[in-house]
């Protein structure tokens, strides 16, 4: 069998997508037989499965075992995964997504106030708890921070939110990790009080006030951040290290092409 | 019926978690469009999964538009010109009324930070940008739709507020949301006022007042949002009943029309 050529591909999975929608067909529902695609479309059936197979991946796309095919449900993971993709075929620097996560976390902190359950609240509460006892135990408090900030993302019972944050703290995961090692035990456990004060916004179901919390905690975050990338930026003096761009209005900098330090810094 | 919840098998390959994580490997290893990815066995390696598996899934990929693969010369990020499905406006038309309310409650919250951005960050250019569109609109030669004068206006505002992660995100959300937006404006939304919102959204900008730039752009998204769900309730749509997390989907898609009432009083 030769290799269908990308453009092919490309063409036949969109016209698929097109033709269900046409057919009125939304989330959850279950899409016609390969043969009657492949009439539809007057393209070979084999054209159409490899299709299938490709929309399948993205999520779009779920079978069940004795029922067929299906579009994926309102619960399921696609739309954030072709927004992720947009993501990674996107342009993208370390500033900008510093300051998308913040505007996200924003967001879910607004949402949770507004949405959240008293399952979210026990969640939350028991984070808090666990931050007040943890003392100087880094690992932990590192851990019990990453658990509020999901914690909040998940009460905000907004799917699309929750996969953004999650990949944009993926992007981050090195700065991230990095901010949280540079700062002091102490420091990073005196930050329960200001979770705290975020939660108990949460729990007033005071949307303005959660939101406001969670842009000033952000903006402290943000000039950590830029005090590490500086520090970095002085201590690496290899030819990455002469490009270097203003964190806006924290006078720090950062590599215009952080990408490939990110990449070793994973390994 | 359709919701019979017979378990979700495994597609042949796999793939899907394959996928997932390779697109978490692809955003930590800050692989850009047109960058060469690793060889397979290396993927197959970070992965944890056979060199096989990896090549099917490069294979979906490519049929998606979104890697290369260049015979003998190694598989490659695709250049965004290639419009890859992910990407496709097609999407939209399959999605939920749950979904649609979901996504545009992120859009608006979105929108109105980057207006601010633009009212900090505008250039002169920005605004030159910004007049010349409103020009064109004004002048009626080319005459453009409802929803072409949104899209223009938007990416001109993204572009003003210089965030390209905001951009990306908020340009996927707007192509997925396309189609019920295209299909809710030319039904129920008058251009006019579409202009108007934009002509004073284009001031604050040109001011650099962020204040009145969010609030402004948070209006003219509520007015949006109203047109959405004026179309989308005549459908009652079942699939926002029922649904654990459904009334958040009406309340979402009813802010907005608070912010209309305070509008008009």
């Amino acid at each position: 069998m030769t290799e269908p050529n990308l453009t092919t591909g490309v063409t036949v999975a969109r016209k698929v997508l097109a033709l269900l929608a046409s057919n009125g067909l939304r989330e959850g529902d279950r899409i016609p037989s390969e043969r009657v695609l492949a009439t539809e479309l007057r393209v070979k059936r084999s054209v159409v499965r490899e299709a299938l197979r490709s929309l399948m991946l993205l999520g779009l796309l779920e079978s069940r075992a004795g029922s067929g095919t299906f579009v994926a449900g309102a619960d399921s993971e696609w739309v954030s995964t072709a927004i992720e993709w947009g993501l990674v075929l996107g342009v993208r620097n370390t500033v900008d997504l510093v300051e998308a996560r913040s505007q996200l976390e924003v967001l879910a902190a607004r949402l949770a106030a507004e949405r959240r359950t008293a399952e979210d609240l026990d969640e939350l509460r028991g984070i808090i708890e666990a931050m007040a006892v943890a003392s100087d135990d880094r690992p932990r408090l590192t851990e019990l921070d990453l658990a509020f900030h999901l914690g909040l993302a998940r009460a905000s019972h907004s799917n699309v939110l929750m996969h953004l944050l999650d990949s944009v703290r993926t992007l981050l995961k090195v700065w991230i990790a990095r901010v949280l090692a540079s700062k002091p035990a102490a420091e990073l456990q005196g930050e329960y009080v200001e979770h705290g004060q975020i939660l108990d916004a949460v729990i007033a179901a005071d949307g303005d006030l959660a939101e406001r919390l969670m842009r000033e905690a952000m903006r402290k975050g943000q000039q950590s951040l830029a005090a590490t990338l500086q520090a970095a930026a002085s201590s690496e003096t290899d030819e990455r290290t002469d490009r270097l761009l203003v964190i806006r209005g924290t006078g720090a900098t950062e590599r215009l092409r952080p990408a490939p330090v990110l990449h070793e810094a994973s390994r | 019926m359709l919701s019979a919840q017979a378990p979700v098998v495994q597609s042949p390959l796999g793939s899907a978690e394959v996928a997932r994580r390779l697109v978490s490997l692809l955003l930590q290893g800050g692989y850009k469009p047109g960058d060469r990815l690793p060889a397979e066995r290396q993927l197959g390696h970070d992965l944890g999964v056979g060199r096989s598996v990896v090549r099917e899934a490069l294979r979906s990929l490519s049929l998606l538009g979104i890697v290369d693969m260049r015979q003998g010369a190694g598989t490659y990020l695709t250049q965004v010109a290639d419009e890859p499905v992910a990407k496709a406006s097609e999407l939209g038309r399959l999605l939920s009324a749950r979904r649609v309310a979901d996504l545009s409650t992120v859009s608006v919250h979105l929108e109105a930070v980057m207006a601010g951005f633009a009212a900090e960050r505008r250039s002169e250019a920005a605004i030159a940008d910004l007049d010349r569109l409103h020009a064109d609109v004004a002048s009626d030669r080319r005459p453009l739709s409802a929803i072409q004068i949104e899209h223009r206006f938007h990416t001109t505002v993204w572009s003003a507020a210089t965030n390209h992660v905001l951009a990306e995100i908020l340009a996927s959300i707007r192509a997925l949301l396309d189609a019920p937006l295209g299909r809710s404006m030319s039904a129920t939304i008058d251009r006019r006022w579409i202009v108007d919102d934009h002509l004073q959204i284009t001031e604050a900008i040109r001011y650099r007042d962020a204040d009145m730039a969010r609030a402004a752009m948070s209006s003219h998204m509520g007015r949006i949002g109203v047109g959405l769900r004026a179309f989308l309730e005549p459908l009652g749509d079942p699939r926002v009943e029922g649904s654990e997390r459904g009334e958040h989907a009406v309340d979402d898609l009813q802010s907005p029309v608070d912010v209309l009432a305070r509008d008009r009083t």
